[in-house]
């Protein structure tokens, strides 16, 4: 009989934030505001403040001019000023080259023509005299062995932007944290500071048990962010400013499913469907009463209806998209009618259609259903409110050929449907889709990424397959970019121009913190070699240079993505998995 | 975006009206008692010419000059009426003078072999995904020698641990030439299984003189047998797929050197116009 192997049940502190924070750093964090004014009681024994200071923070000491956070990163910590003062650089910015980005330009048409003889002849080769930070920019290993992109002109930079100064006891970072949403601003350390590291998990449980903590939090968001969310609702849009601002005053927080949604994804490959979909926080069930109107703030959820013993999957939704106004609208017509001279009296509320489950991490705004009846569908016209309140039709008559089909079925078949939710596709805004009943397997598409990216394609003809389609492993430059959460240097960063998900060879420290995280596997970490083709090795290790390489879309070829410019045979399409009008169109050419 | 059944029309469509055209004018010029089979030879040169360019988009990839895929169509529909130009061009008769008849010859090589081109990608595209994995068509000897080696492995165990040399004897004398590279091509190419039912068979048949335990050993011989099956499938698809490039191409430009020779011949011995 094989010996049964054992080992201790994972728990969550096994891998602390950092090694480095001793019971006198705790002590000393526990007595500085707001952690000294906290009940400890409010924490469970099995999750005590303390243990959370612990493990879910460390000390970061920056030097003067050292970049904190940068804006448009993902974050996933937060910060508070322990001594030193820092610098929030307000609108406009630092300019992308000083946070250590690439500034990406179009070739012209001659340099993209000369990449045919001007290529290296080994692939990834690094032009080491264009290896370093950014314009006015340097990077350094701090004092606790985090690398750190610095800017060298400090006054300068303090005298060309407007800041805002942050002192001991402020905090900063909290809303991109808990929110998974860019950083608004960039923060520079101003001479000398010392910062509390908060990562999410820790912000979440204080969160949760400090009511203090949660409300100032809460009231952040709700100056900063929350009305210009609500202005975006298309139903919303012709509201006073007075009325958005009453629909934010009741408008409810709510969080669902795992922040780190990736290391659990991967972990479940393999499950059962019924595993995952047990897996996945229902936000609102079908047959519930319509409580609120739910806006997604931030990731995905899966829309789905009950057909017999199983869940058919009918759409998916994602950031701004809105859901159970139909149902709010039925009620409320229903209502009116009911209670009119003609009314029957008889009740016929309309349940939730469809169920809502959390993909991953959503974030939700919950406007009551009583806010939304007084405020808003009072102020809809007759056209209006025939639009909001199309019902989802129950999937067992649309099989049966209904005629209030949602559209979405009818151009995306149920199994493709599924197939892109279950393997989180939809978070592509760029997914690499192949007709493989169109592909004849030439490999001009790989050719064509090779010759535009240092002789080495940036993706793999080969992926999951549904049907005649396949998604190949390709940066998908997705939504919710969990690979850029974490980079040490910001090397990864979204494009300014169009959100295109890049990484900045000169600053990538090769540290793979990235092609870890990405839940379908399309980074990949190479070695880099000189022009004569030798491997660039560490001068003190002598290990080798690696740095991380993914699909760029091609930012600086003058075309767009050569992949699918390059296939003759219109079997490659760089799809945005938000469009399910263009998905539906191509998959039904 | 249109479908491909309504591109098809709209391309085909264009295609009858540039010939109906064609022949139009053609007919206007023999009637006008005009040579029309300068401008027509002209007219071909031209167009073969301009499908020749779709091989140096494909070179071109970084170039922003339009999709291969829209180069692709227009390589096949201006093909079309490239043959129906030719036909004109040499009156619906076979060509009388020697290099005529080879030119003609090379033509219908071209023309041929990229109708071919286009039946097969669309076949063969669609009989991969039906029956076999993803696999790059120049790592298929590699994935057949990992095949062949635990093949062999499963023998040399299989005579060892039961003492019985049937399955080892049936390897040596069916299976380890099957192992040793792709076979069958003939056969896959016509969707033919006919190679695997024989070994099945073959297999199902020496299984009456197995044990327990060496039937254990056939089955998973027979796993690697499929597997091997798909693999030769694929490899002579993928093959095919490429090689038929080897006849459209070359022969290509051995239609242009000779085209140009025949220009050169005709301005130097055609008389007057």
């Amino acid at each position: 009989m094989a010996e049964v192997v054992t080992i201790p049940r994972p728990r969550r502190w096994d891998t602390p934030f950092s090694d480095e924070m001793d019971s006198i750093d705790v002590e000393r964090i526990l007595a500085l505001d707001p952690f000294r004014e906290m009940d400890r009681d409010r924490f469970p024994d099995s999750l005590p403040l303390a243990g959370i200071i612990s493990n879910d923070t460390r000390i970061v000491y920056c030097q003067d001019g050292d970049i904190v956070v940068r804006e448009g990163d993902y974050g996933n910590s937060a910060f508070l000023v322990i001594t030193g003062q820092v610098r929030v650089v307000l609108q406009p910015g630092l300019s992308e080259a000083m946070l250590g980005r690439a500034h990406s330009q179009k070739k012209s048409l001659m340099q993209a023509v000369a990449q045919l003889w001007r290529n290296a002849s080994y692939p990834e080769v690094w032009d080491s005299h264009t290896a370093g930070a950014g314009e006015g920019t340097a990077s350094r290993a701090g004092v606790d062995q985090q690398a750190r992109v610095f800017i060298q002109d400090v006054p300068r930079v303090l005298d060309e932007h407007r800041t805002a100064t942050l002192v001991a006891g402020d905090m900063f970072g909290e809303i991109a944290a808990l929110g998974r949403t860019q950083r608004t601003a960039s923060v520079i350390s101003d001479g000398p500071s010392e910062l509390l590291e908060i990562r999410w998990q820790g912000l979440r449980d204080i969160r949760r048990r400090v009511d203090e903590f949660r409300k100032h939090v809460d009231r952040l968001y709700r100056e900063r962010s929350l009305v210009s969310h609500l202005r975006a609702t298309p139903m919303f849009q012709h509201l006073d400013e007075a009325a958005i601002n009453r629909i934010a005053e009741g408008t409810l927080f709510e969080t669902y499913g795992d922040f780190d949604w990736h290391t659990q994804y991967k972990r479940d490959q393999g499950q059962s469907f019924n595993h995952r979909l047990a897996g996945e926080p229902v936000i609102v069930a079908e047959g519930h009463y319509p409580d609120g109107l739910l806006l997604v703030r931030a990731g995905f959820a899966r829309v789905s209806q009950v057909v017999n013993n199983g869940d058919r999957t009918i759409r998916y939704i994602g950031r701004g998209a809105v859901h159970g106004m139909a149902e709010i609208v039925h009620n409320w017509s229903d209502h009116a009618s009911k209670a009119g001279p003609d009314g029957d009296g008889e009740d016929r509320t309309t349940t939730m259609q469809a169920t809502l489950r959390a993909l991953g991490y959503v974030d939700i705004l919950r406007v009551p259903t009583a806010v939304i009846e007084a405020l808003v569908l009072p102020t809809l016209s007759g056209e209006e409110l025939a639009e909001y309140g199309q019902l989802d039709e129950p999937q067992d008559k649309a099989d049966a050929g209904g005629d209030n089909d949602p559209g979405v079925n009818r151009l995306i078949e149920p199994g493709m449907l599924e197939f892109l939710v279950e393997h989180r596709y939809i978070n592509g805004t760029s997914t690499m889709l192949m007709d493989l009943d169109r592909c004849v397997r030439c490999d001009d598409c790989v050719v064509a990424c090779a010759r535009a990216h240092d002789s080495n394609p940036r993706f793999n003809r080969h992926g999951r397959r549904h049907d005649h389609y396949m998604v190949a492993n390709a940066c998908m430059h997705c939504m919710d970019p969990v690979c850029m959460i974490g980079c040490p240097t910001g090397a990864i960063h979204r494009s300014s121009s169009a959100g295109q998900v890049l990484i900045n060879d000169a600053t990538c420290i090769g540290c793979a913190t990235c092609a870890n995280s990405c839940p379908y596997d399309n980074i990949r970490m190479v070695e880099v070699r000189d022009r004569n083709g030798a491997f660039v090795r560490d001068s003190v290790t002598s290990a080798p240079i690696v740095k991380a390489t993914k699909c760029d879309l091609c930012i600086d070829q003058p075309g767009g993505p050569a992949c699918q410019r390059a296939c003759p045979h219109d079997a490659l399409k760089r799809v945005d998995m938000q469009n399910l009008t263009d998905l539906g169109r191509w998959l039904n050419r | 975006m249109i479908t491909f059944a309504i591109r098809r029309w709209i391309s085909g469509f264009i295609v009858l009206l540039a010939a109906a055209g064609l022949l139009a004018w053609h007919t206007a010029h023999n009637v006008a008692l005009y040579q029309p089979v300068f401008l027509t030879g002209w007219l071909l040169l031209t167009v073969v010419l301009l499908l020749t360019l779709y091989n140096g988009r494909k070179k071109l990839s970084m170039v922003p000059m339009g999709s291969a895929a829209a180069w692709l169509q227009l390589h096949i529909y201006l093909g079309l009426l490239a043959v129906f130009i030719f036909a004109l061009h040499i009156d619906w008769t076979l060509p009388s003078g020697i290099l005529e008849r080879i030119l003609a010859l090379f033509f219908v090589v071209v023309a041929g072999s990229g109708v071919a081109g286009i039946y097969i990608s669309r076949s063969y595209a669609r009989m991969l995904t039906r029956r076999t994995e993803e696999v790059v068509l120049e790592r298929i000897p590699q994935f057949i020698a990992e095949l062949r080696a635990q093949a062999e492995d499963l023998v040399l165990k299989s005579a060892a641990e039961t003492g019985s040399s049937t399955i080892a004897d049936f390897y040596g004398s069916r299976l380890s030439s099957y192992f040793a590279a792709p076979r069958n091509f003939r056969l896959h190419l016509r969707g033919s299984r006919r190679a695997s039912f024989t070994l099945m068979t073959d297999m199902d048949a020496m299984a009456r003189y197995l044990n327990d335990q060496e039937t254990v050993y056939l089955e998973k011989l027979r796993l690697l047998v499929e597997r091997k099956d798909r693999l030769d499938y694929a490899h002579a698809l993928q093959s095919t797929l490429k090689a038929w490039l080897f006849v459209h191409l070359p022969a290509t430009y051995g239609l242009i050197l000779l085209a140009l020779l025949h220009l050169v011949l005709v301005y130097s011995f055609s008389g007057p116009r």
